[in-house]
């Protein structure tokens, strides 16, 4: 009866203290790192041979924690001084993301990272790599930057029959002053009063097109180096290159 | 020991039905667009150092669900017709692996020399990273009629095939005008270049009435047209772009997405006909 007491004296004692824990926000309540297959940003082909775009999901829809995608090739949740950042405002109405192998030049008044996409659809998880097609852009300025988004629809989804900006207000009404609503509001009003974003609407698929096309092109274009090239002769000439697959004339 | 039954001599006979099949004559998409063919050649610059032919990060593939869209500023295309019957569609743009030759070069693949300038751009293997292909070519806009024409200019899948048809360039550019949206321009005529046709053929159609050149002095690029230009299209008119900065939207209105592009203007009136070339240039990309 003794031993009984005092082992359960030792148990509560041990629960009490571990109470303090629990008021600090120690536990995260959302998985903190997430290492893929392979690197995020450089390790996935942008597009398919049918035409497709891989987009990489970084944040689930209907969530608010602001993850990121890291040099290191791993998706983290953003640290701002010491706490895990979160958007203090309501969900995102859609999946957001990155293109791999893709980049928005600083050169080019870009901000030197992946091109940023907007999934439409039911949440997917984190880490996820999804086959879709475009559909237009959500222009953006924040702050006197260009920031706009790549919409896109998964192929295998409602959505992935979505041809354009038009035919995505004809057939899913609302879905476009959601999307320019929600990314114009989430970080609130400056100083002057006026929303921190702003927006002037949406661009057609084909300039989707171009833009994804031209961030990829980018990428390739910046990390191709003269060690990347196959030599030329000594006249400066090129050498006929044999490929498995091809009739390979002029041998 | 097996036991001879019916059902077992049933179904012999059902497994012989099938027998036909093999022997049966090319898939309908052979004789439509040409039979799958190896591409020629891939250039040096086109397979990275693993030997992946590098996809254009601009390809478009249409089929009848989902149509590709041409912008007139991305243009000249590439197209290919692939194993499935769709096309690809890629603008012309510089490789990533590729090089400016300031003075020129010599080319190994069908020993030409190139001009001062060249550049090593995307060809035809970039839209199907260099798997076999149909009959392929080009859609070049023509800014004097606002059209776009289509050829079958191509050196990867449709030079070096005996069986590539001015009907099968006429089957492709019925299938491109109906699953490639052909934007602000309407659709001009399709040329078939003799010089990307087989010796068979070609001669056949030296002796066409209908052969023509783009210099007629010079004899230079024979061709014929195998499809007249298509009917001129009304401008797409998008809306105006929207004035309005976020910060008055209203959150209750859920109005209709603002395109924020400038409408396009109305179509260029055709100045006095100066004739569509038959191809862009002398490269067979």
């Amino acid at each position: 009866m003794k031993t009984r007491l005092i082992t359960s004296l030792g148990f509560a004692l041990a629960l009490s203290a571990m109470l303090p824990l629990a008021g600090q926000g120690l536990v995260t309540p959302v998985v903190s790192v997430v290492k893929g297959e392979k690197h995020f940003k450089t390790g996935y082909d942008p597009i398919n041979v049918d035409g497709t775009i891989n987009a990489i999901i970084e944040i689930p829809a209907g969530t608010t924690a602001k993850i990121e995608t890291l040099d290191n090739g791993t998706m983290e949740l953003e640290q701002k001084d010491g706490a895990p950042r979160f958007v203090k405002y309501l969900g995102y109405p859609a999946n957001y993301g990155l293109v791999p192998r893709s980049v928005l030049l600083k050169s080019k008044g870009g901000d030197g990272d992946p091109l940023d996409v907007i999934v439409l659809g039911p949440a997917l998880p984190t880490g996820t790599i999804v086959k879709c097609r475009p559909i237009g852009v959500l222009t953006l300025v924040d702050n006197g930057e260009l920031d706009d988004k790549i919409i896109l629809a998964p192929v295998n989804s409602v959505f992935g029959s979505i041809k354009g900006i038009e035919e995505l207000d004809k057939k899913f009404p609302g879905v476009t002053g959601i999307l320019q609503t929600w990314f114009t509001s989430y970080k609130g009003y400056g100083k002057d009063g006026k929303l921190q974003l702003s927006s002037k609407g949406f661009k057609s698929r084909s300039a989707a097109i171009k833009v994804i096309g031209d961030a990829v092109l980018d990428y390739e274009m910046s990390v191709s180096t003269d060690a990347d090239r196959r030599a030329l002769d000594e006249k400066g000439n090129p050498f006929l290159y044999r490929w498995p697959g091809a009739k390979n004339k002029g041998e | 020991m097996t036991r001879h039954t019916p059902l077992s001599a049933a179904r012999v006979l059902l497994a012989c039905s099938f027998l036909p099949l093999a022997a049966q004559a090319p898939e309908p998409l052979d004789k439509q667009y040409g039979y799958l063919s190896q591409p020629a050649y891939i250039k040096h610059y086109e397979a990275d150092k693993t030997g992946k032919v590098i996809l254009n990060p601009y390809l478009q593939v249409a089929s009848k669900d989902y149509p590709a869209i041409l912008d007139v500023k991305m243009a000249p295309y590439n197209w290919v017709i692939d194993a499935m019957g769709r096309v690809g569609i890629i603008p012309e743009a510089p490789h990533p692996l590729g090089r400016t030759y300031e003075k020129g070069f010599f080319r190994p693949e069908d020993q030409s020399k190139r001009k001062p300038g060249t550049r090593e751009n995307f060809g035809h293997v970039s839209a199907l990273g260099g798997a076999p292909g149909r009959i392929s070519g080009e859609i070049l806009y023509d800014k004097g009629s606002n059209s776009w024409t289509i050829n079958n200019k191509s050196g990867r899948y449709t030079k070096h095939n005996t069986d590539r048809t001015p009907d099968q360039l006429v089957n492709a550019a019925t299938l491109i005008r109906e699953v490639v949206d052909p934007g602000t321009a309407s659709w001009g005529p399709v040329f078939f270049l003799l010089e990307y046709s087989d010796e068979s053929v070609r001669e056949e159609l030296m002796k066409s009435p209908k052969l023509a050149y783009d210099d007629a002095a010079k004899k230079s690029r024979p061709h014929i047209i195998v499809m007249p230009a298509g009917p001129v299209l009304e401008p797409k008119v998008e809306k105006p772009a929207a004035k309005a900065e976020a910060s008055t939207v209203k959150t209750a209105e859920v109005a209709p997405a603002k395109i924020a592009e400038e409408a396009p203007k109305a179509a260029p009136k055709a100045k006095k006909a100066k004739k569509a070339k038959a191809a862009n240039n002398d490269d067979p990309s």
